[in-house]
């Protein structure tokens, strides 16, 4: 056995020295740095509160989105239960004749006809997804128990044989009161349907399915109330044999027409994820400027410690104290800050997550999908990564203070009163350094997106917030040289002190006007981005929005295009006194280049001389009708030329019911309403591949405005069957800009919370330097200086303090801003926002940031005033 | 008329569960143009004397007059101005104001008080007489020890104090430029007819003092 020179057994020495090394890390670990932490209460638990608030806003967003996300392809797998294959055309139902040529493959395939739509139930006004399937066969493939029913022959015939019997989840829609025999009434197509509730689905398989939100009907029930008669939505495959999806594909394909897809179950949840991806990625993007903040926070309490404890330090090295040492105490102080301050976020990230949750929801549901998500689903065992991150941010956030304690030689460390931090006092090469990256931030802004994602535009940002960092010691500088003259004779000696003391440490000072600058940065970006494409989308509305009304079918979201109006119903309404034009729509979602899109159509014959359209290339919409009406011509929005990289010119192909078209694209128009893109169809070209007669809305131009409102009651009554949704155009743009401001709620909150984190960076900034300036104050009050001087210097010094950051912030904001509008929404969206500056709220928020910091020096201008002068001098 | 006058003046202070007696029946009486220095031992009560005599403290028992006025019945703003308008101070350790040039520190009792010598060429004056004006535009870090108490002292003639109080003014000096500032000091008192008290461990300095006391527990005896 080894032995050590004691004799004892070497595993046992090597066991002892780890057990008095940590006894001895205890006993230091307990000096050095909790004890410093609690002797200092205050402002380790306002660090802490930044880092938990910078953190909770990180998570919560991340959670939300998780939630959004999970919530789409939790309930799209619940719905395709095992299905191996699903056969659908884009957009559009099919005939059921298809199901039946599927019966050759018997032997390899089993096929279960589906239907969907939506209905929307009308004691809630909630939308409730139902699907029909046969219910004699669906257990095979989705997992679904009736709670109240046999699931044999003898059980489900009754639910069978009703042509009204629907089944609901047990945990159906909160509220709504149902029983088994009991009837509920949905609006479907704009008509109400009573539908008697047959059974009830446990709380487990497909029960669980978009929150509650879903009912399931009989196959035959469904194409009754849905109107869609030997019409089927979707196909749903199994394999019967191990098969690889590709064979099975093109077996399957080669029995059915082009326009009919075979697609694996998991394409609908790739499509919805990159829907959601630029949307979630530029809002989790937004949040971590909260946490970056925070992490500012941490650097500044380290930093503050460094500075505090220098003659600490000087001592320790002078004992024999290694650098490495030295850098480990400020380490590890940050690690607790971070660890606490982590823990303490994830728990608030929860509820921060519930609120974002239902901002994200309704963005998602305003703009993309139905989401039906309404709780964050949190487990405190998956929120591990986020503490990790949280503490190794806050060690990288105290690397360079923690590296500036363990490099300067223990006298200089010592010296009284000549020490700051080396990095950030300011230097011609900081100021280069800081050119530098603003130039590459500036290059990088240049760069196309990869994936259609804006790394570079996010990459230019946080090279402007580097660079914004790096040239605040020289702001203070300038402003302290440039300004003390103004201060002195405006404020007097209370004015020239307070302007003066911005270079005493002036490491420190940068980095709290850094970090608001920061903070204050993204709130006017933001502010400039979301006021340039509200005024773009107004002007927009009103030079598209020509009608006097519009008609839609009620019942669900604007966005939804299974509620159709008979066309020739609509026609008939031509000849009404009062009418001059009527332009009827109808979309379909389709995909293209593997891509979500849109494809629509309207009569551009009446587009032409009533309406209009702001073309980005082509002719203009005058024009339109000649391209269009009986054409294979197409126009395509914005976002569509940019997401697919067509010009005017370049060829489309769809797969239609009616063989490929290929569409000619005539013009690129500007459009704002859907980021997924539209390619538009003259009626007489959509009506000849797809032959869907029915509309989904219907927009009236009138020849005499006083007839609106009789014309409204002509369409009311023509269209008795149908609830409709009649707007004028005022209450349309009215109802635009109501979803377009409640969209972007959510950004203002996340930027807010991110200045508030900064302004308690501030306030710690502020704290600390009148700790450290104890003396001086002291000597003030020697000199003769009132208390109210004294508390009047601290706060002419937030204010500057403030003024500066505010300065920085606003002037970066307006360059961020233009990054945000031209490079990252570009890219991400393909919108092209024209820049608007909103003046006044520009400058309400600069008064609101400058009044915020001052409010910061309240306290520690409190402080300063109590200051004892004896004691302040007693180091004398 | 007396300028500084003590009598009975009795101050303790705790110091854990133990009351010290910091001065004890301290009776003392200075005239104008008076340089009075006072000696003692760490802890003898030098310090608790100087706050007594800048008004920074009240005595437990006793009465204290500056310029005729009893110091306990003017409030913390009467105090103040009194600070401002009477008395001038010199540390030790120079205190400074580390971000404000030669010229600002001098001018600041006058910016705080809004006084509108600052406008004139006081400073300047001032400046000139401590030997500095040619460094005027620069800040303490630039200076030698020696030269940044001469600027303290011109910052504590600033607004003509009637009282000059310096606790242990070259006590961060060597001595060739300790002996030059208590010279500017004297001259000082002379030129502008100032009382100044000087507290000092040093028995050399206590010497340059036309009056000579000793402070020993917190009892003073002239010597």
């Amino acid at each position: 056995m080894w032995q050590s020179a004691s004799g004892n057994p070497r595993w046992q020495t090597d066991a002892n020295l780890t057990v008095s090394f940590l006894y001895y890390f205890k006993d230091l670990f307990n000096a050095l740095i909790l004890r410093p932490l609690i002797r200092d209460p205050f402002r380790t638990l306002i660090t802490i509160l930044g880092v938990a608030v910078g953190v909770a806003v990180f998570l919560s967003i991340r959670l939300a989105n998780h939630q959004t996300m999970m919530s789409f392809t939790e309930s799209v797998d619940l719905v395709l239960g095992r299905a191996d294959a699903v056969i659908r055309a884009e957009g559009i139902d099919f005939d059921e004749n298809y199901f039946e040529k599927l019966h050759s493959l018997r032997k390899e395939i089993k096929a279960y006809p589906v239907i969907e739509g939506y209905g929307l139930e009308t004691t809630s006004g909630e939308v409730v997804e139902i699907i029909g399937t046969d219910l004699l066969q669906d257990s095979g493939i989705r997992d679904f128990s009736l709670k109240t029913t046999e699931k044999d022959l003898k059980g489900l015939l009754p639910l069978i044989m009703d042509p009204t019997g629907v089944i609901l989840p047990e945990k159906f829609i909160p509220g709504v009161e149902f029983d088994v025999k009991s009837t509920l009434t949905f609006l479907i197509k704009g008509k109400e349907k009573k539908l008697k509730v047959n059974a009830v689905l446990e709380n487990k398989g497909i029960g669980k399915a978009l929150n509650g939100n879903f009912a399931l009907m009989d196959i035959a029930a469904a194409q009754n109330i849905f109107e869609k008669y030997g019409r089927l939505d979707r196909i749903d495959i199994q394999f019967l044999q191990k098969t690889k999806f590709e064979e099975m594909q093109k077996k399957i394909s080669a029995l059915l027409p082009d326009h009919l897809q075979v697609e694996r179950p998991q394409r609908k949840n790739q499509q919805v994820e990159k829907m959601l991806q630029a949307f979630q990625y530029n809002l989790t993007a937004l949040s971590f400027v909260a946490l970056l903040v925070a992490l500012y926070l941490i650097y500044n309490m380290i930093a503050l410690s460094v500075v505090r404890r220098r003659v600490e330090i000087g001592t320790l090295r002078a004992l024999g104290a290694t650098p490495t040492l030295v850098a480990l105490i400020f380490f590890l102080e940050a690690g607790v800050i971070g660890a606490i301050g982590s823990f303490l976020g994830i728990g608030l990230g929860y509820y921060f997550a519930q609120f974002s949750l239902d901002a994200i929801s309704l963005t998602v549901n305003n703009l993309y999908a139905p989401s039906y998500v309404t709780e964050i689903d949190f487990h405190w065992h998956e929120m591990g990564p986020y503490f990790i991150l949280g503490v190794i941010l806050s060690f990288i956030s105290a690397l360079i203070p923690a590296w500036d304690a363990a490099t300067t030689p223990p006298t200089s460390v010592m010296r009284r009163g000549g020490y700051d931090l080396k990095l950030f006092r300011g230097s011609k090469q900081l100021n280069v350094s800081a050119g530098l990256v603003f130039v590459l931030a500036g290059f990088c802004s240049q760069l196309p997106p990869i994936k259609q994602f804006p790394y570079f535009g996010f990459f230019s940002v946080f090279l402007i917030i580097l660079g914004l960092s790096m040239l605040s010691p020289a702001a203070l500088l300038w402003t302290r040289d440039r300004f003390h003259h103004f201060f002195k004779n405006m404020l007097g000696g209370e004015g020239l002190l307070a302007c003066m003391n911005l270079s005493q440490n002036v490491g420190r000072n940068a980095l709290a006007v850094s970090s608001l600058a920061i903070a204050f940065m993204m709130v006017i970006s933001m502010s400039i981005m979301v006021h340039s494409f509200r005024q773009t989308v107004i002007v927009w509305i009103d030079q598209t929005l020509k009608a006097d009304l519009f008609v839609r079918v009620a019942g669900g979201r604007d966005i939804d295009y299974q509620h159709t109006l008979p066309s020739d119903q609509v026609e008939k309404l031509k000849k009404v006194d009062g009418i001059a034009a009527i332009d009827q729509f109808r979309a379909i979602d389709i995909t293209y280049n593997d891509l979500p899109a849109v494809l629509a159509t309207g009569d551009f014959s009446v587009l032409s001389q009533f309406g209009n359209l702001v073309i980005k290339t082509g002719p203009s919409a005058q024009e339109l009708d000649n391209i269009m009406v009986g054409h294979n011509h197409a126009i395509v929005s914005e976002a569509f030329s940019l997401k697919h990289n067509v010009q005017v010119g370049d060829i489309i192909n769809l797969k239609t019911p009616n063989g490929p078209a290929n569409l000619e694209i005539a013009a690129i128009y500007f459009d704002y309403s859907r980021e997924r893109g539209y390619i538009i169809l003259d009626r007489t070209t959509f009506l000849k591949y797809y032959q869907e007669e029915p509309i989904n809305s219907f927009v009236i131009y009138l020849n005499d405005k006083s007839k609106l409102n009789s014309v409204r009651k002509e369409i009311l009554r023509s269209l008795n069957e149908h609830k409709l949704i009649i707007r004028s155009n005022s209450e349309l743009k009215k109802q635009v800009l109501e979803v377009f401001d409640k969209t972007f709620a959510i950004t203002y909150s996340l930027e807010i919370i991110a200045i508030i984190v900064a302004v308690l960076g501030l306030f710690n900034t502020l704290v600390s330097l009148i700790l450290e300036r104890k003396r001086e104050i002291g000597i003030l009050r020697f000199i003769g200086a009132f208390t109210r001087q004294v508390k009047r210097m601290i706060l002419i010094e937030a204010g500057i303090l403030g003024m500066i950051g505010s300065a920085m912030g606003l002037m970066a904001g307006i360059v961020v801003s233009y990054i945000l509008i031209f490079v990252i929404n570009k890219q991400s969206f393909g919108w092209t926002i024209q820049i608007h500056f909103p003046y006044f709220y520009i400058f309400l928020l600069v008064a609101f940031s400058w009044g915020i910091s001052v409010v910061a020096g309240l306290y520690p201008a409190r402080l300063a005033q109590q200051l004892n002068p004896k004691e302040a001098v007693r180091v004398e | 008329m007396s300028i500084i006058q003590f009598i009975d003046v009795y101050k303790s202070y705790q110091s854990g569960a133990n009351t010290v007696a910091a001065l004890q029946r301290v009776n003392l009486n200075f005239e104008a143009g008076d340089f009075v220095t006072i000696m003692g031992p760490s802890g003898g009560g030098k310090t608790t004397l100087l706050n007594l005599l800048a008004g920074l403290d009240l005595p437990d028992r006793g009465e204290i007059f500056l310029q005729g006025r009893k110091v306990s019945d003017l409030s913390d703003h009467d105090l103040t101005l009194l600070r401002r308008k009477e008395i001038g101070f010199v540390f030790q350790f120079f205190n400074l104001m580390p971000t404000l040039t030669l010229q600002e520190n001098v001018e600041l009792p006058l910016l705080l008080a809004h006084s509108s010598k600052t406008q004139g060429s006081h400073v300047q004056t001032l400046l000139e007489y401590v030997g500095l004006w040619d460094r005027a535009e620069s800040f303490p870090a630039e200076l030698s020890g020696g030269e940044m108490q001469r600027v303290a002292i011109a910052r504590a003639l600033v607004h003509q104090p009637v009282i000059l109080l310096a606790d242990e003014p070259t006590g961060n000096l060597d001595s060739e430029n300790g002996q030059k500032i208590i010279e500017l000091m004297k001259r000082a008192a002379a030129d502008f007819n100032t009382t100044v008290v000087l507290v000092t461990h040093n028995p050399q300095i206590a010497e340059c003092g036309n009056r000579h006391l000793e402070i020993r527990d917190g009892k003073l005896t002239q010597i």
